[in-house]
């Protein structure tokens, strides 16, 4: 497969390993968080963990589009899809987190309709063919799929489909980690830079972290020998004493991101002032709504919906599993009331989610 | 995926994944583009086009 295969290449993946070996310093414990999810499920499904030496910790941080919905919105959600006529389309991860008072799933279960599609576009579809019934997308995500909910409504206004409503939830990457980076239990050395969210922001947006924070950023692929190449690329940073941002995936990443995207994303997105996420709390200007030119496509306008916050599960740890504090299987519920069957946490649903 | 052609216009083009199955894309935000031409797909939007060049 082109642009795959060649990266993942066991021969060259311990040739790697090995240079990897000969960077660190065995007396220094190096602690690298990647910030997306599919980092997270390359890591595991690869098993780059056991190809590093011990003193090479890799942690998951806030990176994961689906752990960090919290309870109140999927709340929101759920009551949305309850009202009669809707068909209420998400996601197929979204489908078993958690609300307060079970799933999409579970609303599927007692009667309403809630279906999965891949795209925004498939929810439009769905309107366009069923004008007598109201359709609602529950848009979650980072900068990578917000350009695909923005491209949807601009063909809904386009074509004058009324039917069609989004429940927006999209978040931007920045901002977490500015909170991450202010937490006073981080201690880390560096981070693998999300790669898909990158192709559409570009580089530049994490030019803060050396800058302010004086940790090494490498942009990253999601083959095990991107992932590899990446932790290399930064610890190489770090035995050198430098600090910047790189971009092991330039063959997708384009320094400078998708202008026509960040256009598209500006005409039908606005910042709201705060936005709440799982397991850390709200942070400011971290979530996006409609903007004024679009509300009429806002689900939150057209319906109502309890929009109240909900206190994570008491034995719920998503929180410092996502900000790196430990590790998902340290959790206390962790495979024993916390499962992939019923998850009580977001981080067990998704397989981005450690 | 590999872009095969048009697929109604609009910015929708049918492309091929790599199992062979086709899907309508929208090109929007990276057009133009041309059969054969490599693009990462999210959500059923392409996001960029793939460099061979950068891949080496």
């Amino acid at each position: 497969m082109r642009f795959v295969d060649e990266f993942r290449d066991a021969e060259l993946g311990r040739v790697v390993a090995g240079e990897i070996v000969a960077a660190v310093d065995p007396q220094r414990h190096y602690k690298l968080m990647e910030v997306c999810g599919g980092h997270t499920h390359a890591i595991y499904k690869y098993g780059i963990d056991d190809l590093l030496p011990a003193n090479v910790e890799l942690v998951h941080g806030p990176g994961c589009p689906v752990c960090v919905i919290p309870m109140g919105r999927v709340d929101d959600g759920i009551a949305i899809a309850h009202e009669p006529g809707v068909i209420f389309t998400c996601f197929g991860d979204m489908l078993r987190v958690p609300g307060s008072d079970g799933t999409l799933l579970d609303a599927k279960a007692q009667g309403a309709d809630v279906r999965m599609v891949y795209s925004p576009l498939d929810a439009l579809r769905i309107a366009r063919e069923q004008p007598e019934r109201q359709v609602v997308f529950f848009a979650i995500g980072f900068e990578t799929t917000a350009p695909s909910t923005a491209l949807t409504l601009m063909r809904a206004k386009a074509e004058g489909i009324e039917n069609f409503s989004v429940v927006c939830n999209h978040v931007t990457i920045v901002p977490p980690l500015r909170a991450l980076l202010e937490s006073p239990d981080l201690r880390l050395d560096g981070f693998i830079g999300p790669g898909h969210v990158s192709t559409v922001v570009g580089a530049r947006p994490f030019q803060f972290i050396p800058d302010q924070y004086g940790k090494p950023v490498v942009i990253s692929g999601f083959e095990p020998l991107d992932v590899l190449q990446s932790a290399l690329m930064l610890l190489r940073q770090l035995s050198e004493g430098r600090c910047e941002v790189e971009n092991q995936y330039a063959r997708v990443v384009p320094f400078d991101g998708n202008g026509a995207a960040l256009r598209v994303m500006g005409e039908v997105f606005a910042l709201r002032p705060h936005f709440e996420w799982r397991g850390l709390g709200f942070i400011s200007q971290s979530g996006l709504r409609l903007s004024d030119d679009f509300a009429d496509f806002d689900a939150e306008q057209r319906f109502s919906t309890p929009g109240v916050r909900v206190a994570d599960p008491k034995a719920c740890q998503c929180g410092e599993v996502l900000k790196g504090v430990i590790k998902p299987w340290e959790c206390k519920v962790f495979g024993t009331a916390c499962t992939p069957e019923r998850p009580i946490g977001t981080c067990m649903v998704s397989s981005e989610g450690a | 995926m590999r872009v095969l052609g048009v697929a109604g216009g609009a910015g929708l083009y049918d492309c091929a994944g790599e199992d062979g199955e086709t899907t309508a894309v929208d090109m929007t935000l990276v057009e133009p583009v041309a059969p054969d031409e490599r693009v990462l797909v999210h959500a059923g939007v392409a996001l960029v086009k793939l460099d061979a060049e950068a891949a080496r």
